[in-house]
C-alpha cells in the first residue's frame, strides 16, 4: 500500500469515528464532520457540472460543430453550434435565482421547459411502462410464477395476487364510502397492506444493518488490517 | 411494573451498544457461509451468464456512497462476472457522487482479471517472439492483438466510463435512439468513435442487458424509458429498501433478475465464487437481525404486560 | 410574462413529447431528441441551484461572527479545497476522474475515496442504531393489523439470515404466542387461538425439524411473501399512483396544476 492511501485511510477511519461519535450524544468532532461533508459535497457538484456539462456537453460539443463548419464547410455544424446558445441561455436563466425574486421569476421559463418535458415523459411512461404491463400480468390466467413451474401452489398464488391487488385498490378508492360489500373487500385489502408494509419494514431494517456492516467491516479490515499490512511490509 | 416500566424506558445508548458489538463480534471473528440461492438473483446471474462473448453490458450506477455496502459488492460482482464472460462494459452513472466508485469496481475488475491472466498473455508473447523475432512485423501485432483479446481487459476495448450526465428519464430515452447525442465523449473527453468498442454501439439495439445499481427510483425509470419503450432487457441490483417496490416488475417480467441487499450481493458471490463484502458481511447481518427481531419482540410483549396490568387497574 | 410565458412553455413540451411518442417519425424524432438533450444541459445548470443559498450563509455567519462560525469556515474550506483539488487533478489528467491519481494525497478522486465516501456512507450507517432503538420501542402489537405487519416484518428478515435461522424463529414463536394471549384480554379469543396456536406449531416445528432444513424453507416463505401477497399490495399501490401521477402531468400540461410556478 501506499503512503497516500495510508494517510487516507487514517483520514476515513477518524471521520468515520468522529460521525459515530454522534451515537453518544451531539459533540464537535461530529459537527465538523458533518461540515466538511457539507462542503465537499457542494464542490462534487461544482466539478461535474463543470466538467460533464459545460465542457463536454456545451463547450467541445460547440467547438466541433464549428470546426465541421469551419473546415467542412457544413452548414449543419453551424446550425447546431448555435442552437446550443438556446439551452445555455436556458440554464443561465435557472441561475437567475441566485440574484433574487426581482429578476429570479425568468427561472419559470427553463423551470417550464422542464416540468413540461418531465410531465410529457411521465404520461407516456407511466401508461407503457407501468399501467398497461402490470393490469395486463394481473389478468393473465392462473399466473405462473417464471421462477418456479407451474403447479398448484403457484394457481393459488395467483389468485391471491387477483385478490390483493383488486382489494388494495379498492381500499384506495375514496369516492364511495367503505361500506357493504366493499367494505369486506376494502378489508381484505388492508391485510394485503398490512403485509406489504410489514415486508417493507423488514427489508429496510436490512438494508440500515447493511450500511453499519459497511463501516465496522472497514474499520476492522480496511483500517486496522490495512495499517498492520503496511507496517509489516516495512 | 415499576421494573418494565423502567426496562421499557432504558437509554436507548444501550441499545446501541449492543447494536455496535453485535455487528461487531462476526466481523471480527470472519464465519464462512454458505448460502441458498433465492430465485432472482439466480435469474440475474443466469442473464450475465448466458450472453455470448462480446456483448455488450451497460451498467449503471445509479447508487453512491449512502448504500455502498449493498450496491458497491453487486457491481463489483457484476463487473468481475462480465469480464469473465468475455463481455464487454459501458459505464454511466446518474447519480453524480456514485460514479467513482463504479469506476472503481470496473477499473480493478480490469486489474485483478489481467493480473490473473498476466502469465497467459507473458507466455504467448514470449511464443511470439520465438516465432516472429521481428516485433514491428503485421504477423507478430497480430498474434500479440489476439493475445490482448484473450488475456487483457483494455479501456475503450473491453470497457468504457461515459461518465455521468445530468437528466436521468431524457437520457434514459434519448439513447433509445443515439447514446452519441448525450455521450459524444466518454469521462476523459476522449471521443467516443475513437474508442473501438464504442463503433458499433449506437442505441439499445446494441446493448444486450443494462444492469442498474440502484438505491432509488431509477430502476423504475429504467423498466418505463428503455425497458417499455424501446424492449431493452434490465437486470437491477438494489437495496433492501427498494426491494419491495420491484416485485411487481419481476412478475410482470420487465425486470429479468433482481440482487436485493447485501444478501443478494452474497448469493451472486457464492454464484460467482467469489468472496467480497457481500459474502464477509452475511454472519453480522444475521446477528443483527436476530437483535432487532428480539428487540421488537421484547417490546411488544412488555407493552402487553403494561396494557393488561393497567386493564385490570381500571 | 411572469404566468403566460411559463404556462405556455410547459403546455408546448409536454405536448410535443406525447406527439412524438405516437410519431416517432422525423422531424418529430430529432426534435425531441434535441429537447432530451436541452433537457440534460439544463439538469447541469441545477446541479449549481443551491450553492449560492449555501455559500452566501456561511459567509454570512463568519462575517457576522456567530458561535458556530468556526464550522462555517470548515465547510468552505472543505469546499474551496475540494475545488481546487479537482481543477488541479482536471489539469493534470484530462479529468478530474482519474482512477490513478487515488495514489496521490489531495487529489479529486482521493479526497472522494477517503472523505466522502466514509462521511455519506458513515452519516447512513447512524440509522441502523436508530433503526434498533425504533425496533424496540416504537412497534407495537396491540391490534390484528399491526401483529400482522410485525410477524410480516421478522418473516422478511428471518428468510435475509445466513445463519441463526432456528434462534430467530422461536423468538417469533413466543412472539406469536404472547400475541394469542394477549387477544385473548382484549376479548377477541378466535384469533387468539388462531395466533397462539400458529406460534405453538411454528415452535415445535422448529424444534423437531433439523436446523438445515428450517434454515432452507425460511428463504422459500420471504421469497413467497414477498413475491405474493406482498406483490400484489405494491402493485395495487403502483397502479393507483402512477394513475395519479398521469393525472397529475396532464393536469399541469393543461395549466390546471401551477404550484411549480409559485416556488420564486
Amino acid at each position: 500500500m501506499s503512503f497516500a492511501n495510508l494517510l487516507g485511510l487514517w483520514v476515513a477511519a477518524t471521520l468515520t469515528i468522529a460521525i459515530l461519535s454522534f451515537l453518544y450524544r451531539d459533540n464537535p468532532l461530529y459537527k465538523f464532520a458533518e461540515h466538511v461533508y457539507v462542503g465537499v459535497s457542494a464542490a462534487y457538484f461544482i466539478i461535474y457540472s463543470a466538467k460533464f456539462t459545460m465542457e463536454l456537453q456545451l463547450i467541445n460539443e460547440f467547438k466541433s460543430n464549428l470546426e465541421a463548419y469551419l473546415q467542412q464547410g457544413s452548414t449543419s455544424g453551424l446550425v447546431e453550434a448555435l442552437l446550443l446558445i438556446i439551452p445555455t441561455i436556458l440554464g443561465i436563466l435557472m441561475l437567475t435565482r441566485w440574484v433574487g425574486p426581482k429578476i429570479g421569476w425568468i427561472s419559470r421559463w427553463p423551470i417550464a421547459f422542464t416540468i413540461g418535458l418531465g410531465a410529457g415523459l411521465g404520461i407516456t411512461g407511466g401508461i407503457q411502462g407501468v399501467l398497461l404491463p402490470q393490469v395486463q400480468a394481473t389478468i393473465e390466467p392462473l399466473w405462473v410464477s417464471p421462477f418456479s413451474g407451474a403447479n398448484l401452489w403457484a394457481a393459488v398464488g395467483s389468485l391471491l395476487m387477483i385478490l390483493g391487488v383488486v382489494s388494495t385498490l379498492i381500499y384506495f378508492y375514496f369516492s364511495r364510502p367503505h361500506r357493504g360489500f366493499i367494505g369486506v373487500v376494502s378489508r381484505i385489502g388492508i391485510i394485503f397492506i398490512m403485509v406489504s408494509f410489514g415486508a417493507a419494514f423488514g427489508a429496510t431494517v436490512m438494508a440500515r444493518v447493511s450500511l453499519l456492516i459497511g463501516r465496522l467491516y472497514f474499520l476492522v479490515n480496511e483500517w486496522i488490517g490495512g495499517t498492520i499490512d503496511f507496517i509489516q511490509a516495512l | 411494573m415499576k421494573f418494565i416500566r423502567w426496562v421499557t424506558n432504558i437509554d436507548r445508548r444501550i441499545i446501541f451498544l449492543l447494536m455496535f458489538v453485535v455487528v461487531l463480534v462476526p466481523i471480527l471473528i470472519d464465519i464462512p457461509l454458505e448460502t441458498d440461492v433465492g430465485p432472482t438473483v439466480e435469474a440475474a446471474y443466469t442473464a450475465v451468464d448466458t450472453l455470448p462473448p462480446g456483448s455488450v453490458i451497460m451498467l449503471s450506477v445509479d447508487y453512491d456512497a449512502t448504500s455502498y455496502p449493498e450496491c458497491h459488492p453487486m457491481i463489483v460482482a457484476v463487473s468481475n462476472h462480465a469480464f469473465s464472460k468475455g463481455l464487454r462494459i459501458i459505464l454511466v452513472a446518474h447519480i453524480p457522487t456514485g460514479l467513482p466508485l463504479g469506476q472503481a469496481a470496473v477499473e480493478e475488475a480490469a486489474f485483478e482479471y489481467n493480473k490473473l491472466h498476466k502469465q497467459e498473455y507473458d507466455a504467448a508473447i514470449k511464443q511470439a517472439i520465438t516465432t516472429y523475432p521481428d516485433t514491428s512485423s503485421v504477423e507478430f501485432r497480430q498474434v500479440r492483438e489476439d493475445a490482448a483479446v484473450k488475456y487483457k481487459k483494455r479501456y475503450g476495448v473491453d470497457y468504457v466510463n461515459l461518465g455521468f450526465r445530468p437528466g436521468l428519464a431524457s437520457i434514459m430515452v434519448g439513447m433509445g435512439r443515439e447514446i452519441r447525442d448525450f455521450y459524444a465523449q466518454d469521462y476523459k473527453s476522449t471521443d467516443v468513435d475513437s474508442l473501438p468498442m464504442m463503433k458499433r454501439v449506437h442505441n439499445y439495439e446494441d446493448i444486450a442487458l443494462l444492469a442498474s445499481f440502484a438505491h432509488g427510483k431509477q430502476v423504475e425509470y429504467w423498466i418505463q424509458y428503455a425497458g417499455a419503450r424501446y424492449g431493452q432487457k434490465i437486470i437491477a441490483g438494489v437495496t433492501g429498501v427498494v426491494i419491495p417496490d420491484l416485485y411487481p416488475f419481476l412478475q410482470s417480467k420487465q425486470l429479468s433478475g433482481l440482487i436485493g441487499g447485501l444478501k443478494g450481493a452474497n448469493e451472486y458471490e457464492f454464484l460467482l465464487g467469489r468472496k467480497g463484502l457481500g459474502t464477509k458481511g452475511m454472519p453480522a447481518q444475521s446477528t443483527a437481525h436476530i437483535l432487532v427481531i428480539f428487540l421488537i419482540v421484547l417490546g411488544t410483549i412488555f407493552e402487553f404486560i403494561l396494557s393488561i396490568l393497567s386493564r385490570r387497574k381500571s | 410574462m411572469k404566468r403566460r410565458v411559463p404556462l405556455i412553455i410547459t403546455f408546448l413540451m409536454g405536448v410535443l413529447m406525447v406527439v412524438t411518442f405516437f410519431i416517432p417519425r422525423e422531424p418529430f424524432g430529432s426534435f425531441e431528441q434535441r429537447m432530451l438533450v436541452w433537457f440534460s444541459i439544463l439538469g447541469g445548470f441545477t446541479l449549481l441551484l443551491g450553492l449560492d443559498s449555501l455559500v452566501k450563509h456561511h459567509f454570512r455567519r463568519i462575517i457576522r461572527k456567530r458561535k458556530d462560525s468556526f464550522y462555517s469556515i470548515v465547510t468552505l474550506v472543505s469546499l474551496f479545497g475540494t475545488l481546487a483539488a479537482g481543477i488541479v487533478t482536471w489539469a493534470k489528467y484530462g479529468t478530474p476522474l482519474e482512477f490513478a491519481s487515488l495514489e496521490q494525497i489531495g487529489s479529486f478522486y482521493w479526497v472522494y475515496w477517503w472523505i466522502m465516501v466514509p462521511l455519506q456512507s458513515t452519516v447512513f450507517a447512524l440509522l441502523a442504531f436508530f433503526i434498533a432503538s425504533a425496533a424496540y420501542r416504537a412497534f407495537r402489537a396491540r391490534t390484528f393489523d399491526a401483529t400482522l405487519l410485525l410477524v410480516a416484518a421478522i418473516l422478511v428478515m428471518i428468510g435475509k439470515m445466513t445463519m441463526g435461522v432456528v434462534p430467530a424463529a422461536l423468538i417469533l414463536a413466543v412472539f406469536l404466542v404472547a400475541a394469542g394471549v394477549y387477544r385473548f384480554f382484549v376479548r377477541e379469543p378466535v384469533l387468539g387461538i388462531i395466533f397462539g396456536s400458529i406460534g405453538v406449531a411454528l415452535g415445535v416445528l422448529v424444534i423437531i425439524f433439523p436446523a438445515a432444513k428450517i434454515a432452507q424453507i425460511a428463504p422459500q416463505v420471504q421469497e413467497w411473501i414477498m413475491s405474493v401477497p406482498q406483490m400484489a399490495a405494491r402493485r395495487g399501490i403502483l397502479i393507483g399512483v402512477t394513475l395519479g401521477a398521469v393525472a397529475m402531468s396532464i393536469r399541469i400540461i393543461l395549466g390546471i396544476e401551477r404550484t411549480y410556478l409559485s416556488s420564486t
